[in-house]
């Protein structure tokens, strides 16, 4: 029973904090990114438009949701919902903070502290491209939409390998799927991104297209296919779409620094709570931040060059690798 | 196409599509993301302005020319008055003042629109970040025309027999500091793109025209010089006091969106090079001949017809002007270079992606109050 309570207790704390986080985030970016380009961004509202998402989030829902007709009804109101309960899951099983040793056992900084994390991730993360899909089908026939979920269906499915096959270096390394172990492991030995260069480089490319980024934003490509998947949604139905990603990105990052840059160690003063906390968190902002930079510096790829990059150079890479890394820990290669 | 037809589908993009810039619809046929046929209709801005032109007095006419490409006024006003000059025959007798602050505003003007290019160009690409870059140097050139115009957009600067106003020596500072610099600025936007991988792998080999087709579709421009063709008015069929200055024809030979890009990327600085020696060669006299001083005193050119053209930023825009002897022209036929590239859009990116045709639409750099007209 008092697993449960704790659970709850623990799942509406990072409902509250990622929506905060969400809303800071919309913030952050919009004023990083006029600062790259000679603008000053959002600047009414409170200090700096610091509420300025608030206020966008109260206009949101006051909007008229309206439906196109001849959509599928059941379809289109599933599928953000989907990918919106899709992104909260994948969140679940990531630790947000060290956990601290307390009296009686060990304190854990994620709702549920599971063996097999990492596979959870890629389950929902999978499942959150049917939210994708649905919502381009379930316009009704709308061609832009239909094209947009079509991009991003296909670029979701094919880069969820590459990422999977990515991860699978740490899980051999670490022989676990639960964070905090992998996170363990890393603290005995140098970071994995030192062992595993290439795997490194090629989850950093591949988190970029799952979450449908700059350089990689082709599924909502406004320029082209005018936002794609969710044209013809409207009021806050549409903003869970950007709210969903932005927990994704925010995932993804932190799956990164869990995986590749032994979580909440450092080079130096590292131990204890505090310096943990500091420590995963400097990581995990530079590759929010990362997300943006590119945003501001980037063209996008076009469909078959996306293709390309997955299928032809990073699937054969990251196989290979795997090879190379079960070649190594086998034969008991020096650092491995 | 026939409904049978069932791999592929039918995409309506424009007029209202973030960039078709401005009202140009596309009725794309595709195959997954690949174009089948694409059929343009043009036309959503139509005024008429023709017709127009057959009830108005040659001088009322000067400030709906600023409504053709409203991206480059000042080279439409430039246009329209070598046109009637040539049919008056004073081309010779246009004070030598007039004709430097004229090529001073058109190459500035020129800038301008390449800026204006260039950001929408690369936003349709996907990088935002240049197109605050470019509007923020853009902005230098529109205070300079407001300076000596008033207007920011449709300026009816240059008038028939000279220009409207002398330039200010406000005016002329600030020109010098923007001389001065614009190549540092260039380098921004240069270091950006350029080289980037990206958009190498967006631009490069795509929608390639070779020098035969651009000819026979009628390109005109930075359009036919990415095709490897030498031709600008300016230095092939010099006018006004182009022959006294020196500059480059940039063009190159792949024919891509690449080859245009670099074109036009290289045409600014030449018009930068233009800009600097204009500011010292430019002598002292009068702006205006003495006959068009009152816009009231009707012009009536003698029977005849005359065919005025100017290299403007989108490439070559003719008057075509048949006179009867009265104060109005019988009949005006304008040669609009976008309305000639919009229709070049369908073949050149036939059997491209979707992705590509907003590239090729960029690359031509179409402005839909000049196509319509």
């Amino acid at each position: 029973m008092m697993v449960v309570i704790w659970g709850v207790v623990k799942f509406i704390v990072l409902l509250v904090l990622l929506s905060v986080y969400v809303l800071f985030m919309t913030w952050f970016d919009r004023k990083v990114i006029a600062r790259m380009q000679n603008r000053v961004g959002p600047k009414l509202i409170g200090f700096h438009g610091l509420w300025q998402p608030l206020a966008d989030t109260i206009k949101s829902f006051w909007k008229e949701d309206s439906i196109p007709r001849g959509s599928y009804r059941f379809l289109f109101w599933l599928a953000p919902i989907i990918f919106t309960t899709c992104a909260f899951a994948i969140s679940f099983v990531v630790p947000f903070a060290p956990p601290i040793k307390i009296a009686g056992g060990v304190l854990h900084f994620s709702v549920v502290n599971i063996n097999v994390a990492v596979l959870f991730v890629f389950a929902f993360l999978g499942l959150a491209s049917f939210g994708v899909l649905f919502a381009g089908i379930a316009s009704g026939g709308s061609k832009y939409p239909y094209i947009g979920s079509q991009r991003e269906g296909a670029q979701m499915i094919s880069y969820e390998i590459i990422l999977a096959l990515t991860l699978l270096n740490p899980i051999l390394m670490s022989q676990s799927l639960n964070f905090e172990t992998i996170v363990a492991a890393q603290t005995h030995h140098l970071w994995y991104a030192f062992y595993q260069p290439v795997a490194f480089v090629c989850y950093l490319i591949a988190m970029f297209a799952v979450s449908a980024k700059v350089p990689f934003d082709l599924p909502e490509a406004e320029s082209e296919i005018c936002c794609g998947y969710f044209v013809e949604y409207s009021g806050m139905k549409m903003g869970l779409f950007p709210f969903a990603q932005y927990i994704v990105l925010l995932v993804m990052s932190a799956i990164m620094v869990l995986m590749f840059l032994g979580g909440w160690t450092g080079p130096f003063w590292s131990g204890g709570f505090i310096a943990g906390f500091i420590w995963y968190w400097v990581k995990v902002a530079f590759f929010v931040f990362l997300f943006t930079w590119a945003w501001g510096t980037l063209p996008r790829y076009r469909y078959d060059q996306l293709m390309d990059i997955g299928w032809k150079i990073l699937l054969p890479i990251s196989v290979l690798n795997i090879f190379w890394t079960g070649f190594a820990l086998s034969a008991h290669l020096p650092f491995f | 196409m026939s409904s049978s037809d069932i791999r592929t589908v039918e995409l309506n993009m424009g007029p209202q599509h973030p960039s078709t810039h401005g009202v140009l619809r596309l009725i794309l046929r595709i195959d997954g993301e690949k174009i089948v046929n694409i059929a343009p209709r043009v036309g959503y801005l139509h005024r008429g302005i023709e017709k127009l032109a057959e009830n108005m007095t040659y001088q009322q006419f000067t400030p709906v020319t600023d409504r053709l490409d409203y991206v480059y006024s000042m080279n439409n006003n430039f246009a329209y008055a070598s046109s009637v000059e040539k049919l008056l025959g004073v081309t010779d007798q246009i004070p030598e003042r007039a004709q430097y602050i004229r090529v001073i505003v058109a190459e500035l003007d020129r800038i301008a629109n390449h800026l204006v290019w260039l950001a929408t160009h690369a936003l349709d690409i996907g990088a935002m970040t240049p197109y605050f870059y470019c509007m923020r140097e853009r902005e230098l050139i529109l205070d300079m025309f407001e300076e000596i115009s008033g207007a920011r957009l449709l300026y009816n600067y240059v008038r028939i027999g000279g220009v409207a106003k002398d330039i200010t020596p406000r005016f002329m500072d600030m020109l010098k500091e923007f001389v001065k610099i614009f190549p540092k600025r260039w380098k921004e936007y240069d270091t950006l793109l350029t080289k980037n991988r990206i958009w190498m792998k967006r631009t490069k080999e795509v929608a390639v025209i070779s020098t035969e087709d651009a000819i026979n579709w009628g390109l005109s421009g930075p359009s036919l010089r990415g095709s490897n063709m030498e031709w600008d008015l300016r230095k092939k069929k010099p006018y006004s006091v182009y022959p006294e200055l020196e500059f480059d024809i940039p063009y190159y030979s792949e024919g891509d969106v690449y080859a245009r890009y670099l074109v036009r990327m290289e045409e600014m600085l030449q018009s930068n090079r233009i800009l600097e020696q204009c500011i010292e060669k430019i002598p002292d006299g009068p702006t205006m001949m003495d006959d068009f001083k009152k816009v009231s005193k009707p012009i009536k050119p003698p029977a005849g017809e005359a065919y005025g053209y100017n290299e403007v930023p989108g490439g070559e825009l003719g008057f075509y002007i048949v006179s009867e002897g009265k104060n109005k022209p019988h009949r005006m036929k304008i040669r609009a270079p976008s309305f000639v590239h919009a229709y070049a859009i369908p073949f050149a990116s036939k059997g491209y992606l979707i992705s590509d045709v907003v590239a090729v639409i960029g690359s031509f750099d179409v402005v839909f109050g000049e196509c319509d007209r």
